[in-house]
This record gives C-alpha cells, sequence and structure tokens, in this order.
C-alpha cells in the first residue's frame, strides 16, 4: 500500500511538474519573477506603505523606456500620496514582445495594464470587432490643442485615440561636418534632394565617401523621402497605394544616388545594427536620413563623433514637399486592466502634461508632442544631447514645425505587412540586388497586400 | 474488508503513461486539430475570425515568398546532411584512431558548442558573417587575397552557406559523439581480419565501417532532415527581427512564425502549417518504407 501512495505521488508531481510552467501566469510566478528586477524595477519609494499601493505592469521594448517610466511613478508618488503607484516594468526584444501581447489579448489574460506598441504594429491591434485598448479620448483631448495633431493621429481609428506617441519623431538629417568640411559643403546650402546629390558629387571626388547611406533592410528614411512628396503605403480610406508613382520616383531617385558612388547601402541592412553604427563612427559617410530620436544612437553608440555632428531638417523635392511624422512607439492601456482610470490618469500624468512633457525632452532626448512648451526655458536646459550635438537642436525642429503631416498608419489592418515588405523585400530587391525595377517591386508588393486582404 | 488496489498490473501502463498522454493531448493534438480548423479562417484585429473557406490554401499558390522558403530550407537540409555526415564520420573515425593524442580533450571540446544557446551563437555569428571589412571572416578573405563580402545579404546561397555554418558548429559535436558511439560498437577483429585479407584503407572503412555504422547513420540522416526543414533559431537570429531582405535567410518555419505572429495572420500561416505537416508526413512515409526504419531486424 504504502508504494502505490509513493508512486501516485510520484506521478503526481511528475505531472504537476510537466503542466505547472505553462498556463496561465499565476499570482506567485509573477511575484518570483517581480522579485528578481526588484532592485531596479521597482519605486522604492511605495515599498513602505502597501495598504493604498495599486500596481501597474508595463511592458515594453525600449529600456530607455522603463527609465522614464520609473521616474514618472516618483513624480506620481510625490504628487498623489493617497493613490500611490507601483509600476513593474518587463523589457523584451520587439518581436518577442508584440508576439506576447498578441496572444495574451487574444487569450483575454495575462496582458500588461500599460504596453508600448511599435507603430508599425499598432494597426494590427485596433481592427476588428474587438477593442483591446482602452480610448484616450477623456485625457488627450482637454489638452488638445497643445499638442501636434499630425501626431495623435497617427494612433487615431474610428475617432478614438488608442494611444499615446512618445515623440514627434520628426525627421532629421545628421551631417557629419568634418567630412563635408573637407569637400568644402555647408550643409545649410543642401535645400532639395538635388542638392544633396551634387553636394554628394562633390564629397565623393574630395574625400572618396558617399554623402548618404540608404538602408535595404528597414524602411523608415524611405518612408520619410516618400512621404515628403504626398507618397504612403495607403491613403486615408486604407487603399493601397504603396505602388504609386510618387513612392516609384522615390526609389529611382535612390537608384541614381547608388549608381554614382554618392550613396552606399547601409552595412548590417538599417541604422539600427552594430555594424552600422561601427561604419559610421568611423567616418563611412557624410550624413544620414532619420528622426530626431536617433541623437541616442549617437550619443551611446558613436561617441567618437561628439561635435562633429549637426542636426538639420531634411532636403526636400520642392516647396510643397511635407514633412511626414509616424512616431514611433505608442503606450496604450489594454482593456484586461483592473484599474483603467487610475492607469489613465497616470498616464496623461507622466506623457501628456507639461512636466511630463519636458521630462521626454531631457529624460529621453525625445521631441514632445507638446509644442506649447518648445519655445520655453526647459526645452532650453543643457542635457547630453545638446552636449554632443550643440544647442540650437531644438530651433531645427520648430523651424519644421508648420509642415509636419500624419501618416495613414491605422488605415488599413495590412500596414504592418506592406511596412515589412518594403522593408524586407523591396528596398533590398530594388536598391541591394538590383534584381527588379522599382515599379515591377511596388506592384508585386501591391499584388501580395491585395491577396492578403 | 479488502481494499481495492489503485495500481494493479492492468492500470499501471495508463497511470504511468498518463503524464505523457495529457500533455500530449493538452498541447499537441489540441493545437493541431486547432490549426486544421484555423486554416479555414481570416483573422480581422485580435480575436474575429471570419470563414474564408479554402481562400488560405489557394493564397499559397500564388505566394512567391514560399518558393524562396522551401529553396532556402531543402538548401539547408541538404548542406547539414552533407557537412554533417561527411565531417562528422571523419572525425569520429579519427577521434577513434588509436593513434590520435588527446582524444578525450577534443572529444569533450568539440561537444562544448552544442551547450550554448542558439541566440549567444547567433549573435556572434552575425557579427563574424557582418559586412564591414575588419569582421573576422572578411579580414579572412582579404588575407586569402577576395574582396570582402555582405555575406548575409548577398545571395540566397550565401545565407545557406552561413546558416549551414552556424549550424554545424552547433551541432557537430554531436553528430561526432553519435558516430562515435557507433564506431565503438564495431568488433575490432573484423577490421583484422580484413587487414588480414589484404583489404586497404578505404576497403576497410567502405565494407567494415559504413556497414557497421549504416543504423546511426540513417538515425543521423532522418534527425538532420526534421532538423533542417524544421531550423528556424539560425535564421531568427542572423537576420535581426526576422527580416530577410530578398527572402535570403528565409525558412519555412520563419514565414510560417512570421506570418502568424509578425502580421497577425493566424489563418494563412495555420494553411501553411497543415501543408508543411502533409508534406513532413509524406517524407516521413518515404523514409520508413525505403530505410527500413522499425522493421525487424532479420533472423540469422
Amino acid at each position: 500500500m504504502k508504494k502505490q501512495v509513493i508512486s501516485l505521488l510520484l506521478c503526481g508531481t511528475l505531472a504537476f511538474s510537466a503542466l505547472s510552467g505553462c498556463g496561465s501566469e499565476s499570482k506567485d510566478a509573477s511575484s518570483t519573477e517581480s522579485e528578481q528586477n526588484k532592485d531596479d524595477k521597482q519605486t522604492k519609494d511605495t515599498k513602505d506603505s502597501t495598504d493604498n499601493v495599486t500596481t501597474l505592469t508595463f511592458w515594453t521594448y525600449v529600456e530607455q523606456h522603463t527609465e522614464f517610466m520609473q521616474d514618472a511613478v516618483k513624480t506620481w508618488n510625490q504628487n498623489h500620496p493617497d493613490e500611490l503607484v507601483e509600476l513593474q516594468t518587463e523589457t523584451y526584444p520587439t518581436e518577442d514582445m508584440h508576439s506576447k501581447l498578441l496572444i495574451t489579448l487574444q487569450s483575454g489574460d495575462g496582458a500588461p495594464d500599460l504596453v508600448d506598441v511599435n507603430v508599425a504594429r499598432f494597426s494590427d491591434f485596433v481592427q476588428g470587432d474587438s477593442e483591446v485598448f482602452v480610448p484616450l479620448n477623456d485625457i488627450i483631448e482637454p489638452e488638445k490643442e497643445n499638442f501636434l495633431e499630425p501626431v495623435l493621429d497617427i494612433y487615431n481609428y474610428d475617432g478614438n485615440y488608442y494611444g499615446i506617441e512618445y515623440h514627434v519623431g520628426a525627421p532629421i538629417m545628421f551631417y557629419n561636418t568634418e567630412i563635408l568640411d573637407q569637400a568644402g559643403v555647408k550643409a545649410e546650402d543642401i535645400i532639395t534632394w538635388d542638392d544633396l546629390h551634387e553636394a554628394g558629387k562633390k564629397v565623393l571626388a574630395a574625400t572618396g565617401k558617399p554623402i548618404i547611406t540608404f538602408e535595404v533592410n528597414d524602411s523608415w528614411s524611405y518612408y520619410i523621402m516618400t512621404g515628403e512628396k504626398g507618397g504612403d503605403y495607403f491613403d486615408k480610406d486604407g487603399t493601397c497605394i504603396i505602388n504609386s508613382k510618387e513612392n516609384a520616383e522615390v526609389l529611382d531617385f535612390m537608384l541614381s544616388m547608388l549608381e554614382d558612388g554618392t550613396a552606399v547601402t547601409t552595412p548590417g541592412g538599417g541604422f539600427h545594427t552594430e555594424e552600422y553604427y561601427g561604419f559610421m563612427a568611423q567616418e563611412g559617410a557624410a550624413s544620414m536620413l532619420e528622426c530626431l530620436w536617433y541623437m541616442g544612437r549617437f550619443t551611446d553608440y558613436m561617441p567618437e563623433l561628439k561635435g562633429k555632428i549637426q542636426v538639420a531638417a531634411p532636403p526636400v523635392w520642392d516647396e510643397n514637399s511635407q514633412y511626414p511624422v509616424f512616431g514611433g512607439t505608442a503606450t496604450s492601456i489594454t482593456t484586461q486592466c483592473k484599474v483603467p482610470d487610475l492607469a489613465k490618469r497616470f498616464l496623461a500624468e507622466a506623457k501628456i502634461s507639461k512636466e511630463g512633457a519636458a521630462k521626454i525632452w531631457n529624460v529621453l532626448g525625445f521631441d514632445p508632442l507638446r509644442w506649447d512648451i518648445w519655445d520655453t526655458d526647459v526645452m532650453k536646459e543643457t542635457n547630453k544631447y545638446t552636449d554632443y550635438f550643440g544647442k540650437d537642436i531644438f530651433d531645427v525642429v520648430i523651424s519644421m514645425k508648420d509642415k509636419f503631416h500624419t501618416s495613414n498608419i491605422t488605415a488599413s489592418p495590412k500596414y504592418s505587412l506592406a511596412n515589412s515588405l518594403i522593408s524586407s523585400d523591396i528596398l533590398f530587391r530594388v536598391l541591394g540586388e538590383k534584381s527588379a525595377t522599382p515599379e515591377e517591386a511596388l506592384n508585386s508588393a501591391a499584388d501580395e497586400i491585395k491577396n492578403a486582404q | 474488508m479488502k481494499r481495492k488496489k489503485i495500481i494493479t498490473q492492468k492500470t499501471a501502463p495508463y497511470i504511468f503513461c498518463a503524464p505523457f498522454i495529457c500533455s500530449f493531448l493538452v498541447f499537441m493534438l489540441y493545437p493541431m486539430i486547432n490549426m486544421i480548423y484555423t486554416s479555414f479562417f481570416k483573422l480581422e484585429g485580435i480575436n474575429t475570425y471570419n470563414f474564408s473557406g479554402l481562400d488560405n490554401y489557394k493564397r499559397l499558390a500564388s505566394d512567391t515568398h514560399i518558393s524562396a522558403a522551401i529553396f532556402n530550407s531543402l538548401g539547408f537540409t541538404v548542406g547539414i546532411i552533407i557537412v554533417n555526415i561527411v565531417l562528422a564520420l571523419l572525425l569520429a573515425v579519427l577521434l577513434n584512431h588509436k593513434f590520435t593524442p588527446l582524444k578525450n580533450i577534443f572529444r569533450s571540446a568539440i561537444y562544448i558548442p552544442a551547450l550554448t544557446s542558439i541566440i549567444v551563437a547567433g549573435i556572434f555569428f552575425r557579427l563574424f558573417f557582418a559586412s564591414n571589412s575588419d569582421t573576422p571572416l572578411n579580414t579572412l578573405m582579404q588575407f586569402i587575397g577576395m574582396s570582402p563580402k555582405e555575406w548575409l545579404y548577398d545571395t540566397k546561397i550565401t545565407g545557406i552557406v552561413a546558416l549551414v555554418f552556424t549550424s554545424t558548429w552547433r551541432y557537430l559535436g554531436t553528430n561526432v559523439l553519435y558516430f562515435l558511439s557507433a564506431l565503438q560498437t564495431i568488433s575490432p577483429e573484423l577490421y583484422d581480419a580484413a587487414h588480414v585479407d589484404g583489404a586497404s584503407a578505404w576497403q576497410r572503412f567502405r565494407h567494415v565501417t559504413l556497414p557497421g555504422v549504416k543504423p546511426i547513420l540513417i538515425f543521423v540522416i532522418t534527425i538532420l532532415t526534421y532538423g533542417g526543414l524544421r531550423m528556424f533559431g539560425e535564421s531568427y537570429v542572423l537576420w535581426p527581427n526576422s527580416k530577410t531582405p530578398g527572402d535570403i535567410g528565409l525558412t519555412i518555419v520563419l514565414y510560417i512564425y512570421r506570418t502568424a505572429f509578425g502580421h497577425f495572420d493566424m489563418g494563412y500561416a495555420s494553411a501553411m502549417s497543415v501543408v508543411l505537416f502533409i508534406c513532413l508526413m509524406v517524407l516521413n512515409f518515404i523514409y520508413i518504407k525505403t530505410l527500413g526504419i522499425g522493421r525487424k531486424e532479420e533472423k540469422r
């Protein structure tokens, strides 16, 4: 009999241990997980008083954002001693976080309260019948006039704002002045893309280096260039315009620069690779086109270039050109959040209030959405970005302010597919492999999107 | 009163198998049935499934990425089978040779890569194959008088080479161990007899070693085939964020993963999985029939 009991117990233990790793996240599991990260992830202020502390969970794929949010929690707890908040943050790689979010939202269990969603993936979550994010209209609308509307509109679907962006993501040209000086070129003289091409010929002749690099494995620099022409992947109604004339013309222009050596494709395929950081740090090219937030990559990964990089408004096609804005990351509140009201008020204080917006600049080095603080003193404070790039960074953004226009990110559920096709197929085939003409490649992408719709 | 025994000879097998059967039902069979069901639907948003009949299967025919994924997966599979059989057998013979010095050290050293995580190894190899002229591989290329190459973004073939290289680095040791164990079962007397009969080294290898390792050879080919066709990790890490420009390095499973979790196209991804499942089952059947797996040894 004893033997039977023991063997049954063993069987039970085996079955339990086999199954316990799976299933929904239990309280114990989450608390063990948070234990590991306790030191740096939890706000110490809230540890003492446990009665009125509400724990919120936050997922992100950008480590910097966790620091920003923890800082916001400190401020919140100082301002609201009766409603203390504790934030448990978890950082995942981009792809993994979105897959995990999808699964938790689909299964209706385990999603975080607050989550950072990448702009390229946002449309996937808001389409369909079920609402997975809480509309943020009541915290955004009262402050709307102080905000840059094109950026708010990125995450607007059916009249509801489902996310709030960190930054404008103003398109910016980063010039290496040392290389330009060697060729006698001034960044201020480069107004149009044709000017850049001409300047590129001078730089190439004087230094043997290309003036710009084009991504073949990421889409955003192409998206800026085509957005300036009025191109996009979808129009406002969600009709696919990925193979529009404007989009093809931009690829033709890029090809012409690649052909005469004034441009090269990026080592590593994109701007966010170790290969590229190394290439630029060794002064491989004279400029690059990205958004303002890329400053952080320079300060962190290319410290050698300190004092040599000038930020400027990107070249335009003609006087009618506008600058597309598409932010980068929205913070949303999931409908699984038990305290949506508190989460909303916390998010408003963290990212919508004037103080929060100022921190977006001073802590993260991002261009905040609130334009009413752009010319105030807080934007003139020195930080690691002003040390690196000089003090007039924000004057550049202010000069571009009236030319920003929104991108149709939530217009179609196939936005992420379109973005993925451009970044991992079209650009490579046209600019890298040169195995397809711009028209052929864009038409094939349009067909593929049509098939998937 | 006589108490009934719970574990009797009749019930014991069921009780002992229960944990496996339960986990198989919950984590394998149910998802498989659900996958077949989902392949007839189209996902809108997060959880709105609309019936779409055979549309997902029809899409397969016109999808240009699939042919590239099949090419890459097959190329990779053939590549790892050839390299892992030839190289592993050669190394095993060497390590089994009585005159090889420091055998035990080499045996453990060759196995160590298998213990590393694919993520760690993959990141290392991504930088190893990077296009900059100062990376290890390109430095070597320049040393032998060739120009640096963008290995991961050049052609599908270089992509497959990178994948085979990474995978071989990791798994070669395991395969060497398989062959070593097989070699050690061959009786030395057979070699002695062959030697006496005047067989050359090649003839001894061909007529004594090869038949001796045949069962293991079949086993290794089988696991390499399945490992190759369902390869995901190497490709996922070598090309970050599952971006495979020009479909270089895109494998079947990576494409299914990207369709399901990258584009939330669950129906289409399920349809692809169903087709892959059918293809693998056919392959399985062919293997069983031709290689005689599972057949009882002939009686002497």
